[in-house]
């Protein structure tokens, strides 16, 4: 149970924490406010001090974050590389997708190197495997995989 | 306007654009409290580059600390007020008499020297860093941050009538310099 407002408890209140009741412990503001309002027609000196200091205070400026930290936060500002890595692993969209996209790099990168004879005679020599080639017909030179026609 | 939760929602997913959203919204809060508390310019800076790693860091999953999932200013300013606490308490003058009057420190220049060109708020900004530590501190986290007491009095290791002591001394420090001169900065 709190001790009831004396005149001393009040000063000291204004003392430390200022004229704003806002800033008075929770369980004294109630019966410092009572015992400010019983108060009032007598001038207050201490009040009005601590009333003027709490408006030098507002003024208090901080000196802003210089340019070259700003930068730095900003380029430390990202995700790191394991979350970067959990989302590319967690891809919400469709499968065929990326799948799509890889295979069909690999199709092409095949049907370009068996076009090449001298890897197709390696391929048969290695695998010992009749020698497969793929003779691209000079109307498919400009065949795109990835365009109209394509994939 | 996004709230927190869904910035720090996103940014837990990996979303670049919500880390820096979550930067700019509160950088300036942050900054303002760790220069307060250090009336340092460079120690302040590190405190809020560290805050915000820090933040970044349990938001990849880090595991400690948990990261905030609301209220992204108030983890920051907690991370911001430790680890200042911590860089203060290294220093020889938070171990030494912290009677402002007779020992207040003046690294800065005086309300006087700075006074003829300077604003008010410069002015009233260099009386508070020459301060003695313990008593900016508790005036800084009480007048400025608005924290209860018992949280600022557990903060500094000490009670809450020794807090209200340490308030009281700060602003009887600072009233004797800044009202003095009330009609010529004002």
């Amino acid at each position: 149970m709190s001790n009831p407002m004396t005149q001393a408890r009040y000063q000291a209140l204004i003392a430390a924490y200022g004229a704003d009741p806002l800033r008075w412990p929770d369980d004294e503001r109630a019966a410092a406010q009572s015992f400010q309002a019983a108060q009032m027609a007598s001038a207050d000196p201490a009040l009005e001090e601590a009333v003027a200091l709490d408006t030098l205070l507002s003024t208090a400026d901080v000196p802003p974050l210089s340019f070259e930290k700003m930068v730095a936060l900003q380029k430390q500002a990202r995700p790191g590389l394991l979350v970067r890595l959990r989302r590319f692993f967690e891809w919400q969209g469709p499968l065929w997708q990326p799948a799509g996209a890889l295979t069909a790099a690999l199709m092409f990168g095949a049907v370009l190197g068996l076009a090449d004879p001298d890897t197709a005679a390696a391929i048969s020599a290695m695998t010992g495997l009749e020698e497969i080639s793929v003779t691209v017909p000079d109307a498919d030179l400009d065949f795109d995989p990835f365009g109209e026609d394509g994939l | 306007m996004t709230g927190d939760s869904d910035l720090l929602s996103d940014a837990a997913q990996g979303d670049a654009s919500a880390y820096r959203a979550l930067l700019e919204r509160h950088v300036a809060a942050v900054h303002a409290l760790a220069y307060r508390l250090l009336a340092d310019r460079a120690e302040a800076e590190d405190v809020v580059q560290e805050s915000f790693a820090a933040l970044w860091q349990a938001l990849g999953g880090s595991g400690k600390p948990a990261p905030p999932d609301h209220n992204a200013a108030a983890w920051l300013k907690r991370v911001a007020r430790n680890r200042s606490l911590d860089r203060l308490r290294r220093r020889a003058r938070w171990r030494g008499d912290e009677d402002g009057l007779d020992t207040m420190v003046d690294q800065k220049p005086s309300a006087e020297n700075a006074h003829a060109d300077a604003e008010t708020g410069e002015i009233v900004r260099a009386a508070i860093e020459a301060l003695p530590d313990r008593q900016r501190v508790a005036l800084t986290l009480v007048h400025f941050e608005e924290m209860a007491q018992k949280e600022v009095a557990d903060a500094l290791g000490i009670s809450v009538d020794a807090l209200e002591s340490l308030l009281a001394r700060a602003r009887r420090t600072l009233k004797s310099r800044l009202i003095a001169e009330k009609e010529s900065i004002l």
